[in-house]
């Protein structure tokens, strides 16, 4: 039997099928909650933004529209989302600086030991938003250069260079360089 | 040709870091949403199919009323953008130079791979480049109160996509002005803001 695609489950939930959604939800729970989770840092925040996106989705059924990739579609809705977190969080002031470090590691970070992957995710941290962000885009949802231009409303080049950025910073951070 | 060689494997070096990364990153754990958590939003889902009626459901007694208050927003958001652009300032094209070179800039790499054209377009042909123009010609002038206005927040990447609400209100007006970018703008928009629920007028 062939596989129903991420589009046509949504197309049918936008219809009534809460089985075509349940599908849907278990393809792409892990992968949107790693996104939300590795950009606040901490599950309790994390677990509220990751439900406000399902919340979101869910909302906005009828007005999806096939042509768009479905994943691209729910991680503009996650992006939004979790912008709208930090504009809120942060004085204004500081959000013009371009620059927003998540507020600590998590508590993932205390069952990691001083290996690479804790390094890693400690370097990742400290990334500015939208390197992170970007950088998050291609490893957990494995999306290219202009799908990741697409989701973060940005042109490709300014998403090539942010990617670039936080690869050579975490090289650096990691000492590799 | 040992140039070539040279560059090809600095032109790589990029791939390579980030395949390095990559494979950091996969030894790291699968985190995965909390059951409850899971059953949250699967419930969440049922109740939104069922046939119950939401917050912003409307009984059929009171739809006329509805439908004479969206008319009502309409006309006074019309209203309120006819001021507004009777007041804008007269533009300065030439302090703006140097904003147009960066936001003209020219890019092709999106269509190449194939990804949706309203996604690209929300990004490059939403109405924030007049918006940013408007904005700094409004800074740039030499009207004391333009000077002396707190510039706009500007949100962080996005910070040349408008805020919704702002955005709606323009595509209000070139609906009302048969403007023919309203196709465009409402596809750029829908990129943008796919869970942002348009007024009926809107709609198709």
């Amino acid at each position: 039997m062939r596989e129903r695609t991420d589009e046509a489950l949504m197309k049918a939930y936008a219809k009534g099928s809460l089985e075509a959604f349940e599908l849907l939800y278990a393809r792409n729970r892990g992968i949107l909650y790693r996104y939300v989770l590795r950009q606040v840092g901490d599950a309790a925040t994390a677990n509220d933004l990751y439900q406000g996106c399902w919340e979101k989705i869910i909302r906005a059924r009828k007005r999806y529209r096939p042509s768009a990739p479905f994943r691209a579609w729910m991680f503009r809705i996650a992006h939004n989302h979790v912008m709208d977190y930090f504009r809120k969080a942060k004085p204004e002031s500081e959000i013009a600086e371009d620059v927003i470090e998540s507020p600590s590691p998590g508590p993932e970070k205390l069952y990691l030991d001083q290996n690479r992957t804790a390094r890693l995710m400690e370097a990742v941290s400290k990334l500015p938003f939208e390197q992170r962000e970007a950088l998050l885009l291609k490893l957990e949802g494995g999306f290219d250069i202009p799908e990741i231009a697409g989701i973060t409303g940005v042109k490709p080049e300014t998403a090539k260079s942010r990617l670039r950025y936080a690869v050579n910073k975490l090289k650096s951070e990691l000492g590799e360089q | 040709m040992t140039a070539d060689r040279h560059n090809s494997k600095a032109g790589n070096q990029p791939e390579r870091d980030l395949e390095s990364i990559r494979s950091a990153w996969s030894g790291l754990e699968k985190t995965e949403p909390p059951e409850l958590l899971d059953q949250a939003v699967l419930n969440q889902a049922k109740r939104a199919v069922e046939d119950r009626p939401g917050p912003g459901w409307i009984p059929k007694s009171n739809r006329g009323l509805a439908a004479f208050a969206s008319v009502a927003v309409v006309v006074l958001a019309i209203t309120l953008v006819v001021e507004q652009q009777d007041k804008a300032p007269v533009p300065a094209p030439a302090k703006l130079d140097g904003f147009r070179l960066d936001l003209d800039e020219a890019d092709s790499a999106g269509s190449e791979a194939g990804i949706p054209a309203e996604m690209e377009r929300a990004a490059e042909e939403s109405p924030a480049k007049s918006t940013l123009r408007k904005s700094v010609t409004a800074v740039s002038s030499s009207q004391p109160e333009a000077r002396g206005a707190p510039p706009e927040a500007e949100p962080m990447s996005d910070a040349l996509v408008p805020q919704p609400e702002e955005w709606v209100r323009r595509l209000i007006a070139l609906k009302a002005n048969h403007d023919e970018k309203l196709a465009s703008e409402l596809a750029a928009f829908r990129a943008a803001y796919p869970d942002y629920p348009l007024p009926p007028e809107l709609e198709d």
